[in-house]
């Protein structure tokens, strides 16, 4: 499995005239929690679908934990549990009732964790799955996803509808559950705290490409935006610039590594280094999506889960 | 655990069907004249014959819409799919269940006509109704087996609901054109009858259309 729990090369996916994934190239580290983030129609649900069979890629290939994704779909099933976005089961079903036609499908199923989730989450176990509240539905799908027992989780918005302290419930099962037992976790979310909160790798999917997949540590660590004023200073991305901007008489550089090196080149070249300031994860979020145009190809600059 | 979430989704329509067939069935009886049991039984024969088909024909649209169709309608098709399950057995055991249903509802007529002719000559001829079995269990399976597949091309039970009901007035339009009104419709239904055991040849038209839609199953893109 060359360590990957999830990896892809080359993914595409046409959907008639729109391209909603193109040349995905990923890796998720087995044993890593993967926060995969983007704007709505930046391709995420897309490349979801696509590891776990529900939609075929165009071209380019994946493999979920060691399986490839057209060859091995019902192996990868059978060791992955997913929480979907739209978290639709069965209305007329209970809790229970909803374990119990599930856990069949799976050899690993474990009552023991339904059981221990369903009273961590507070969910109750007797009422129909369409009478309950948005945050009870998306518990209930991620009680099912946990007692999977499952190598991989692979959760699409997994806290989307839930109260602060079920946010903060779920994330302590995820790392202190599934982590902790050597599994990985993909998921997708538009909460950028959370995602810093738990995730070790990101990666920044934006109209189907990924401008970004770097270590959350590295981005800690090493990624800078860079201020400077001059004339005639580089206006492109090349590796370690990431991405840059100009505004008035100031151009802003987020570089991804080497730092000062970049801007003692700068003043070099006569520019004035206003500031070197280290970055949040929604700092380069922002940066990275709010172009029009994506402003790099693939990730450039950044590490590759692949190459650890 | 599919078998039992189909037969969960569907035992409510199968029972409400069957009972509507037996209440339908049961008011033809003060029409029976006691005195001449050919008659009687001529008239009971026909009685079958039309609400078995009709009856037979309204479940069969609406079973065959509630199955896979009605994952497409309520989204759960996604829920169900990740599952590590063939997407064929899905859509056959959801066929099985539902023709299951239908076979009992063709069954019931045979089963009241018995009791019947027992109790009220003395006599059982049940053997000749039998032959209306495999009629109404061909021509529900068939409406069945259409609404499924109209259901998997729509994606959608509802829109397959309504385009088998479509499908079934233009057919009916069309044979009443054809053969001149509705007293030969019936009479050709009867024709069909005293030809039952040929249609058991038919039976592997029948399994045409759940074949189709597990191939459009197998290739859809949720």
């Amino acid at each position: 499995m060359n360590g990957l729990a999830i990896s892809s090369d080359g993914l595409t996916k046409d959907y008639r005239k729109v391209r909603a994934v193109d040349d995905l190239s990923l890796g998720v580290p087995e044993g890593s929690v993967y926060g995969f983030l983007g704007r709505n129609g930046a391709g995420k649900t897309t490349t979801i679908k696509m590891l776990l069979g529900l939609t075929r890629p165009g071209t380019g290939s994946a493999q979920v934990l060691g399986l490839d994704i057209l060859k091995g779909h019902l192996a990868i099933l059978e060791r992955t549990a997913y929480v979907s976005e739209t978290k639709i089961l069965f209305e007329s079903m209970t809790t229970e009732e909803l374990v119990r036609f599930n856990r069949g499908f799976f050899s690993r199923w474990s009552d023991e964790a339904a059981s221990k989730y369903a009273a961590l989450l507070e969910i109750p176990p007797r009422q129909r799955f369409g009478k309950l509240s948005r945050g009870n539905r998306t518990k209930v799908c991620l009680l099912l996803a946990l007692a999977q027992k499952a190598d991989l989780l692979i959760l699409d918005e997994p806290t989307a509808g839930l109260d602060p302290v079920a946010v903060d419930e779920v994330l302590r099962i995820l790392i202190e559950d599934h982590v902790s037992r050597g599994h990985a976790v993909f998921f997708s979310s538009h909460h950028l705290a959370e995602v810093e909160r738990v995730a070790d790798w990101v990666g920044i999917l934006d109209h189907g490409r990924l401008l970004l997949e770097a270590r959350l540590e590295d981005v800690r660590s090493q990624f800078r935006r860079i201020t400077a004023s001059g004339n005639g200073l580089p206006s492109k991305a090349s590796p370690p610039v990431l991405a840059w901007s100009q505004s008035e008489q100031f151009w802003k550089y987020i570089v991804t590594r080497d730092s000062e090196q970049f801007a003692t080149a700068l003043r070099e070249q006569g520019a004035a280094v206003v500031e070197v300031s280290p970055l949040n994860l929604q700092e380069i979020f922002l940066e990275l999506v709010r172009k029009e145009a994506p402003c790099t190809s693939g990730s450039v600059g950044a590490t590759h889960a692949g190459v650890v | 655990m599919y078998v039992w979430k189909c037969w969960r989704d569907t035992r409510w329509r199968c029972l409400i069907y069957s009972a509507l067939l037996m209440i339908f069935l049961a008011a033809t009886l003060p029409a029976l004249p006691p005195d001449r049991p050919s008659a009687a039984a001529a008239f009971a024969f026909v009685a079958i014959v039309f609400f078995g088909l009709l009856i037979g024909i309204v479940a069969a649209v609406s079973l065959g819409s509630v199955s896979i169709g009605e994952e497409w309608d309520r989204g759960s098709l996604e829920f169900l799919l990740t599952r590590p399950y063939p997407r064929w057995r899905f859509l056959w055991t959801a066929w099985a269940v539902g023709a299951g249903e239908l076979l009992t509802l063709a069954t019931l007529p045979i089963l009241l006509s018995t009791v019947v002719e027992y109790y009220w000559f003395g006599d059982v001829h049940a053997w000749r109704l039998l032959k209306v079995t495999p009629l109404l269990f061909g021509t529900a399976s068939t409406v069945y087996g259409t609404t499924f597949l109209f259901s998997m091309l729509l994606r959608s039970g509802r829109k397959g609901m309504n385009a088998a009901f479509g499908s079934i007035a233009a057919t009916v339009l069309a044979l009443l054109g054809y053969g001149g009104g509705s007293r030969s419709m019936v009479l050709y239904a009867v024709d069909i009858v005293s030809a039952s055991p040929k249609l058991l040849m038919w039976l592997p038209v029948l399994l045409v259309f759940p074949i189709a839609a597990q191939l459009l199953l197998e290739r859809a893109e949720i």
